[in-house]
């Protein structure tokens, strides 16, 4: 193993950068689907509670490797054959894109939950005040479903920092997708993989020992 | 340390190598203990020597239309165990897996067009005479211009990992400038190419050729391209199996004195 | 008595499915009066109060806020409801701010004032709810009572001119009913128009302008409070009243 740390120690660590941006560049626009497609799911229209309804299941439905070989191929296909030929769609691109739609869902449901969780009465307090639905979403509704909705999301981010080792199916050079290049090319699979593992572990008890302090801080603030 | 650790992955690893194996002939019970039977136990006849090996790598291994583990390896094994009179039982188990079963001695060798790589001997792997010669090239888009490696500069070019086409790539990638992506699987690789987010792909000559002829699909090889070449070997790591290696080299030389090596070779390639 | 009429409800009709709460209710309510609701649980009090600001949405008929036709789609609902005040029956305080930030909130949020003068106003009504001391505190930190007054200071903080209490007493501890009953009797004298839903007759007796009693959907009976409370003529009154009192 120190073999492999010393020649592709660099390498990985790299890779390791690539799959945190690959995971922080989808949990944000995750973080913006969820929001969305929550809301979507707890206001008073039918047509909306559809919309969002169909989007979670749409994509619970589907795992993320396919999700991920559909954007990296499908979608340029589609699209080339709209016309557009010199259509190009990067790992990276298609990566977040499959990521946030398949995060997404889940922090929808998560969002739903979070909203639903809190008590009606503070929705009809503040809309009897004469604040529109957003205001009384964003000001009164929101900041106390977050603090139920803390505990998941940062499980939803770890399973998704997780999940981008999925997207080495479609070459992108994250941490899972390198330590195949370097196992095969030292052939040393055991060691390689149980490297690989360590460093992803520890960015997930260093992430999530972050995200506890962070949670805290916000139900101290009640 | 190193031995526990190799031991304890190796528990996990028998389960999946179970569950996967594709038996072809000896009993499962020659399994259990052959990682411990050392040289002077094991008379040349009745060992049985497991050699692991890809599942899909054409023309090497695959399995055919009428559903037959066939393949150049396959061949060359079956004519070199004849020839040497020594018994194996050969297991289909994908790249990764052969490798990691050798390396915990749920094998004894490998043998799936794995090429020999400084890297590899300095981790510890012991390699036989090179039975074939792969070069290696690229293939582009059907409708593509491209014709020399200095066309690729600024584009990216899809590899499959651990492959001597990986490392022609790599070797030529700061000359000519371009980036490499990995991928697992060929199918996938070519796909990249054929959408346009690759301009090209590497892999060996042969296996290119024979891929896109069998599956006709859109892409064409360059001329004058063409890698030195590598040679394929078997391998072992534990040098207990020293004996295999040596059986294999004198087979192997046999097999190409008397024909049987060229008429393979004739039979997957022509 | 012959002031402005602020509320005009006619032909009111409100169903959940297949269940019709309120069937055909017409009432006006004029500047200055308080109007006390009377009558047994599921009767549709709650349910005719929530639609005068349109909390719930009328299956039938029309109502007029100031003028403002709560059932057309083009009324601005967000600004009719600055100006009526609502009282819950659970408070609804909102519980991640402090009773400041309670009551700064919409005045605030609605551009109504700047955080400075809600603030000011904030404070000259904790000071007439009595709970100046509790501005920095949260609603966890409060008790039922202080909690309800926090509640009518917030609604009070937008300036309404009509006001409506949903059961204001019913979740409290006994000992906390005064305390609130004390802080709507005051805005009564003030001369706020309230429409109060309550189980309290002797809210209803001292404070009432009219006292309309219902029961199934329906206005059975209404009057000042000596008529319905003291001399009630319909049976379904009678009853009631004999189980209340």
């Amino acid at each position: 193993m120190l073999r492999i740390i010393q020649i592709y120690g660099t390498m990985m660590v790299a890779a390791m950068g690539q799959t945190l941006l690959l995971a922080l560049l989808s949990l944000f626009f995750a973080c913006l689907l969820g929001l969305f497609f929550g809301l979507l799911s707890t206001v008073r229209n039918r047509a909306c509670n559809i919309i969002g309804a169909v989007y979670v299941d749409a994509i619970r439905g589907w795992p993320l490797i396919v999700l991920a070989y559909f954007v990296y191929f499908g979608i340029p296909m589609l699209i080339q054959g709209l016309g557009f030929k010199s259509f190009r769609m990067d790992s990276l691109q298609a990566g977040v894109i499959a990521l946030s739609l398949n995060c997404g869902a889940y922090m929808a449901e998560i969002i739903r939950a979070g909203i639903q969780s809190v008590d009606k009465g503070q929705m009809e307090a503040a809309r009897s005040l004469g604040l529109s639905y957003g205001k009384s979403m964003f000001k009164v509704v929101l900041p106390q479903a977050i603090r139920t909705m803390i505990p998941s999301i940062i499980n939803q981010f770890i399973i998704t920092l997780k999940d981008t080792s999925i997207l080495s199916v479609i070459g992108f050079p994250e941490l899972t997708n390198t330590t195949k290049n370097v196992s095969a090319n030292v052939g040393l699979p055991m060691q390689a993989w149980l490297l690989c593992g360590l460093m992803y572990m520890v960015v997930i008890i260093i992430l999530s020992k972050a995200s506890k302090n962070i949670e805290r801080r916000i139900n101290r603030g009640r | 340390m190193k031995k526990m650790l190799a031991t304890l992955m190796a528990l996990g690893l028998a389960l999946s190598l179970a569950a996967c194996s594709t038996s072809s002939g000896s009993s499962a019970a020659a399994n259990s203990n052959n990682s411990s039977a050392t040289s002077d136990t094991a008379s040349g006849s009745d060992k049985v020597w497991l050699v692991a090996t890809d599942t899909v790598f054409v023309p090497f291994e695959y399995t055919d239309e009428q559903g037959n583990f066939v393949g150049i390896d396959v061949d060359i094994l079956a004519a070199i165990a004849e020839d040497q009179g020594f018994q194996y039982e050969m297991n289909s188990i994908g790249w990764d897996g052969a490798v990691a079963a050798v390396q915990t001695g749920q094998a004894d060798a490998i043998m799936a067009g794995a090429s020999i790589k400084q890297e590899r001997i300095e981790s510890g792997w012991i390699f036989s005479d090179g039975y074939y010669t792969a070069t290696q090239t690229i293939a582009v888009p059907e409708d593509s211009d491209i014709a020399s490696f200095e066309d690729l500069r600024g584009t990216s070019v899809a590899v499959k990992n651990g492959t001597a086409g990986a490392d022609y790539a790599e070797s030529l990638k700061d000359e000519y400038g371009f980036t490499i992506t990995y991928f697992d699987d060929s199918p996938t690789m070519y796909q990249d190419v054929i959408i346009g987010n690759s301009s090209a792909c590497f892999e060996d000559t042969p296996v290119m050729l024979a891929y896109i002829k069998q599956k006709g699909i859109a892409l064409k090889v360059p001329e004058g391209l063409e890698s030195e070449g590598s040679p394929y070997a078997l391998a072992i790591m534990n040098e207990d199996n020293q004996e295999f290696l040596d059986l294999f080299n004198a087979g192997l030389a046999n097999i190409k004195a008397n024909g049987t090596y060229d008429e393979i070779i004739a039979k997957y390639l022509e | 008595m012959a002031g402005n009429v602020k509320i005009h409800v006619s032909n009111l009709v409100k169903r959940f499915g297949d269940l019709e709460v309120l069937k055909d209710i017409s009432m006006d309510v004029t500047e200055g009066e308080v109007v006390v609701l009377l009558g047994p649980s599921g009767s549709g009090k709650s349910t005719f109060l929530r639609c005068l600001n349109r909390l719930e949405t009328p299956s039938g008929g029309q109502i007029l806020i100031d003028g403002h036709d709560m059932t057309d789609k083009h009324t601005d609902l967000n600004k009719v409801r600055e100006n009526i005040g609502m009282v819950f029956q659970h408070f609804n305080l909102f519980n991640h701010l402090t009773v400041m930030q309670n009551l700064t909130l919409a005045p605030v949020e609605t551009k109504k004032a700047t955080r400075a003068e809600a603030e000011a106003t904030g404070r000259k009504y904790l000071e007439k709810v009595g709970l100046l001391d509790k501005a920095n505190a949260y609603p966890s930190q409060l008790s039922g009572g202080q909690k309800q007054r926090v509640a009518i200071a917030r609604a009070l903080c937008m300036h309404p001119d009509i006001m409506l209490f949903d059961e204001p007493t019913s979740a409290l501890d006994p000992e906390m009913v005064g305390e609130v009953l004390s802080v709507m009797q005051q805005l009564a004298r003030d001369g706020m128009t309230m429409v109060v839903v309550t189980h309290e007759i002797g809210f209803a007796r001292e404070v009432a302008s009219r006292v309309v009693f219902m029961d199934g959907g329906y206005i059975v009976e209404q009057g000042t409070p000596e008529e319905v409370i003291l001399h009630p003529k319909e049976p379904r009154t009678i009853d009631f009243l004999s189980k209340v009192l």
